[in-house]
């Protein structure tokens, strides 16, 4: 033995010798942590890059968005119209801009794609701070109503859609159906603010409303020097308080001064705003979790192994030592191999990390690119891999720096002693059960944790789902009361409806204006106290039936209904049930609290079946609807739907040709009902799958992890086996035995796990709901069988192979 | 069981141990090792037969067949008219802990368990045994090799000596017929390796069959009959004292 050298040739021979005498326990080592790790990278590049980066605008920090509701709550648009009454009198925030952003069809040389065209006030750029890279931004000019349309778009777009084109700027495209000149390129990263890839101006619905309806606006801005966001958050809430009292809208706040007072308003980092919400900041908070539990499962499962296959080592090094082998090229020795699986698994996990989140990129970029941050970009950064670096580092010194210290430092003797010639040592023996029983414990915990958490996000995975009648074409359009009288607007609509009608393509129309939710008071307890309804007004043109809304009783509305004849409405079955319990709704009146020059009595005619649609979110299902015929309630803002039957894409540029041919100002968005449903649902959801999937290979890992350790402490009781054959023992006896040992540490490690768990339980089983309950309980005796199967598979498996061999192979076992 | 025997209706009465031209050969990934080649050997009951040879040709190989741990790659084993080709598994253990003690050239302790429960061992594998009666059985073995007194020591906890000895009890603790012996006495001095030669042959004079491994000769010339090795076959085989 040649001291002067600290690792040989030979060194490096032993070591890959070590490695293939055990392929099944190294490739197991290897895996647990490449996988271990790599989903660690993985979870945590995707929360860091959700919540924690910086974004990528000149002074990015001080760029926020403006939200209503809580700060603790999801970030809620503006009204339009309460918005731009905010602008003109803060002091903490510069330019304040409104955007609404949208998919938009972009045709150009016979090439169709959609694009996220945000519609925002020109100042959006300045506030950016970020210059076009060719012609210019959008400007003031481009806002007025006659202005000539433009369009800016962003370097992808240039770059994919036009090649590159040199002579892009002025050409004309077709932007849902209309023509619009491209003035700009925006630089290669600007993306602000929705993940953008073209800009148009923002209609004067929006950038200047007159009327408060239901038009909802985004708003940014950028916070003042010197000033902070709670002190801008203060400020923005106590202006926009004033401004809901001036215009009271939803039934509770008629003459609810305190109620007024729980409206609010704040400040919030782009981020946040993204993430916003009780929901988003515990998912969030699960993927932290997660992220957390799977680094200790993978930290628990990795070192253990590790450490087991040291411990099998322990007399080997302890010959060495006693043969006279150097201090640093024992411990040289010792660590190569755990070195080798630290650094091969490292490596994987890195790249499986990196596959995973180029996946997540594209899986984002062609389902919700719109709803992505236009930061994202999820890829391992230096300072993660700074931190797998000294992870392995620090996995190597325990499972191996540390025991081969004690053996070449201690009293190697005793372990050389305690290897009673052909019998693993007891020291080595002990150690390796107590590694199982503390490696059961603690992945037993992590799990009962992951399980307890992964059912709340199973249960509302179900709260997701999307629900509503297909095949619905929709847009947004809206009469400007410059343009079109009362007469004109509701003329128009009913050309446009009618239009659509004979269109072969579709099989009905409807058009809505929501009214809001409004007081509703049957005629007659008016005046005997009895507290009133509130149901979303909506008003309606065409053909109820295609949004699900089914005649129940009476009619639905006809050419009867016009602006002189005596006023209708037509209940929906829900509010009908609650205020007529058991009578006939038709022939009733109602008396909706909302525009006082406006006739307010309504007799019911009709009542249809409950639907879901009419501008409500999913995640707020309310039924109660009043629906008046628009030619008796005229609403400028209104949703246009049509049912179809063939393609999507013949329906939705059929739908573009009828609306543009109307002579109506170009509708941004034509969408599919149901796609934006899902839409509105789909980064929750696919954060909700994400983190399932995630606690599913957690598990996996873990089951990986259980299963080495515990092969590997059958492995290393082969000459006891052999022992207790020679000596009589039948391969039942010795199964059962195997079996019934493993299942004592394993209860132990799991009593200890509840034990510490127990707080717990008694928290989470005393207050769940019957739902949860549902969810967590079949979960956790799903897993833990699982757990329990696995581990009768690990131990019985490689007895059996024992088994299998001559006693005499079994005793001759290193 | 009892159509085992008559399978091949070889057996001679009163020969417990029957080797007919009995082979074993290691195969490797690209090396063959014979261990044995052809060996034929008929032992009796009540037999003290000793084994010697060089190291390497092939002692541990024959005992290990002969105690049922391991199968042979052609000819024949009759263990008491039992073939051991068509005995099944169980078959085997049931002989091996009620037939055979063995004493191993690496004593195979098991290191968690002490010193009593290393030798009761073999005893908690039969069915029909009280505890109490398994219980005087080590109690009286232990005796034998010297070691009541370190009843609840750890093998780890004695010396090499020592551990032989528990070897040695716990083969002797179930009173089998047959007591195969790999070098029993390596480790001891003088003196106690004298103790377990005469332990030997009073076990013989009981009735038990014995085959021992030795490399020392004046051990080996104790035993009733002599056979040698040499690279797998047998090169000697001369009865020392007639035992009928
Ligand atoms: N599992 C095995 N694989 C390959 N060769 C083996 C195996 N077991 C034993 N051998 C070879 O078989 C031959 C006989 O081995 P055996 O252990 O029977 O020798 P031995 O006579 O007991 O020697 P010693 O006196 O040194 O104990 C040896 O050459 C050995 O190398
Ligand atoms: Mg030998």
């Amino acid at each position: 033995m040649s001291t002067g050298k600290v690792f040989t040739l030979s060194d490096f021979r032993y070591t890959l010798r070590l490695l293939a005498n055990r392929p099944a326990s190294t490739i197991l080592s290897i895996l647990v942590l490449a996988c271990g790790l790599g989903l660690s990278i993985f979870t945590v590049t995707t929360a860091t890059t959700f919540a924690y980066k910086d974004i990528p605008l000149p002074d990015g920090d001080s760029i926020v968005r403006l939200c209503t509701g809580e700060s603790s709550s999801a970030c809620g648009p503006f009204r339009a119209y309460e918005f731009s009454q905010i602008g003109l009198d803060v002091t903490s925030l510069d330019s304040i801009v409104v955007s609404s952003g949208s998919m938009a069809n972009i045709e150009s040389n016979s090439l169709q794609v959609d694009l996220i065209t945000t519609a925002t006030e020109w100042e959006m750029f300045s506030l950016a701070g970020v210059n076009a890279y060719m012609g210019r931004e959008l400007r003031e000019y481009d806002q007025d109503t006659e202005a000539e349309p433009v369009i800016v778009i962003g370097y992808d777009s240039w770059q994919s859609i036009f090649n590159n084109d040199p002579n892009i700027l002025d050409q004309r495209i077709r932007v849902n159906g209309s023509f619009r000149r491209i003035v700009g390129v925006m630089p290669e990263e600007y993306k602000f603010p929705a993940n953008s890839q073209a800009w148009i101006p923002l209609g004067t619905a929006k950038s200047n409303p007159l009327v408060n309806d239901e038009t909802f606006v985004t708003g940014y801005a950028r916070l003042r020097d010197g000033y902070t966001r709670k002190k801008a958050s203060a400020e923005l809430d106590s202006l926009y308080k004033r401004i809901r009292l001036q215009n009271p809208l939803e039934p509770e706040e008629y003459g609810l001064q305190n109620f007024v007072q729980t409206m609010s308003a704040n400040i919030s980092t782009l981020p946040m705003a993204l993430i916003g919400g009780r929901l988003g900041i515990m998912a969030l908070a699960a993927l932290n979790l997660l992220s957390a539990l799977v680094f200790l499962l993978v930290s628990i499962n990795v070192g253990t192994l590790l450490l087991a296959r040291i411990n099998e080592r322990i007399k080997d090094i302890a010959i060495r030592a006693a043969l006279g082998g150097s201090e640093i090229r024992l411990l040289i020795q010792t660590m190569s191999e755990n070195l080798f699986i630290a650094m091969t698994g490292g490596l994987l996990a890195i790249l499986f990390a990196g596959f995973f989140l180029d996946l997540l990129n594209l899986f984002l970029l062609s389902t919700v690119a719109e709803e992505i941050p236009f930061w994202a970009d999820f890829r391992v950064d230096a300072s993660t891999l700074i931190a797998i670096l000294i992870f392995l580092v620090l996995t190597v010194v325990v499972t191996c720096i540390i025991p081969g210290w004690k053996v070449v430092n201690g009293d190697f003797n005793s372990i050389l002693r305690d290897g009673t010639r052909g019998a693993v040592g007891i020291k080595a023996g002990r150690a390796s059960k107590n590694i199982i029983t503390l490696a059961v414990s603690l992945i037993t915990l992590l799990l009962y944790v992951g399980v307890l958490s992964g059912s709340f996000a199973l249960m509302y995975k179900s709260a997701f789902s999307v629900m509503g009648p297909p095949n619905l074409v929709k847009t947004e359009i809206s009469l400007d009361a410059n343009r079109y009288t009362n007469n004109e607007a509701s003329q128009k609509l009913g050309s446009v409806g009618q239009q659509l009608d004979q269109t072969s393509t579709f099989g009905g129309s409807i058009i809505f204006g929501s009214k809001g939710r409004l007081i509703i008071n049957p005629a007659e307890t008016i005046g005997s106290g009895v507290s009133p309804y509130v149901a979303r007004v909506q008003s309606v043109l065409g053909d109820l039936e295609i949004v699900g809304a089914s005649l129940l009783e009476g009619r639905y509305f006809d050419t009867s209904e016009t602006s002189v004849s005596q006023s209708v409405a037509i209940v929906s079955q829900s509010l009908a049930k609650r205020i007529w319990p058991s009578v006939s709704p038709i022939g009733k009146e109602i008396v909706i609290s909302y525009d006082p020059t406006e006739s307010n009595r309504h007799r019911v005619i009709g009542m249809v079946s409950d639907t879901l649609i009419s501008g409500q979110t999913i995640l707020s299902p309310q039924s109660d609807a009043v629906y008046l015929p628009i030619s008796q309630s005229l609403h400028r803002n209104v949703s246009i739907y049509a049912k179809y039957a063939g393609s999507k894409n013949e329906a939705f540029s059929t739908f573009r040709e009828v609306i543009h041919s109307s002579g109506i100002q170009p509708p941004i968005e034509v969408s599919d009902y149901k796609d934006d449903q899902e839409a509105s649902v789909v980064v929750m959801n696919s954060g909700i799958t994400l983190i399932i999937f995630c606690g599913l290979f957690a598990f996996f890992v873990a089951l990986m992890g259980i299963y080495g350790l515990s092969m590997n402490s059958v492995v290393m009781r082969t000459q006891e086996i052999g022992t207790k054959r020679a000596l009589g023992a039948t391969e039942g006896r010795i199964s059962r035995e195997f079996i019934l040992s493993g299942f004592k540490q394993v209860g132990f490690g799991v009593l200890i796990a509840s034990t510490i768990s127990l707080p717990l339980s008694l928290l989470v089983f005393s207050s769940a709901s019957a739902e949860y309950l549902a969810v967590a309980i079949p979960m956790i005796t799903g897993v833990f069988s699982i757990l329990f199967g696995c581990l009768l598979v690990s131990i019985y498996y490689p007895v059996r192979r024992i088994l299998q061999q001559e006693p005499i192979e079994a005793l001759r076992h290193q | 069981m009892e159509g085992a025997a008559s399978a091949d209706a070889k057996p001679e009465p009163g020969k417990i141990i029957e080797l007919g031209s009995l082979s074993k050969v290691y195969s490797g990934e690209n090396l063959e090792t014979h261990a044995l080649h052809k060996i034929n050997l008929k032992i009796k009951e009540g037999e003290y037969v000793s084994i010697a040879g060089q190291s390497g040709c092939g002692k541990s190989t024959l005992l290990s067949i002969i105690g049922l741990l391991d199968v042979c790659s052609s000819g024949s084993y009759y263990l008491a008219g039992h073939n051991a080709s068509s005995l099944n598994k169980s078959e085997r253990a049931r002989l091996r802990n009620e037939e055979i003690g063995f004493v191993f050239q690496s004593f195979n302790l098991i290191s968690d368990l002490t010193v009593y429960e290393n030798v009761e061992l073999p005893l908690t594998y039969r069915n029909n045994l009280k505890k109490s009666e398994a219980d005087c059985m080590v109690r009286a073995s232990l005796e034998v090799v010297g070691l009541s007194n370190r009843l609840d020591h750890f093998p780890s906890q004695l010396s090499g000596g020592q551990q032989q000895r528990v070897a040695v009890a716990r083969a002797i603790a179930g009173s089998p017929s047959i007591i195969l012996a790999d070098e029993p006495c390596g480790n001891l001095d003088s003196k106690n390796a004298e103790s377990i030669m005469t332990l030997m042959e009073s076990l013989n004079e009981n009735g038990t069959t014995i085959c021992m491994v030795t490399h020392d000769p004046e051990s080996a010339k104790r035993a009733k009959r002599y056979v040698e090795l040499f690279d797998g076959q047998i090169v000697t085989d001369d009865v020392l004292r007639d035992t009928t």
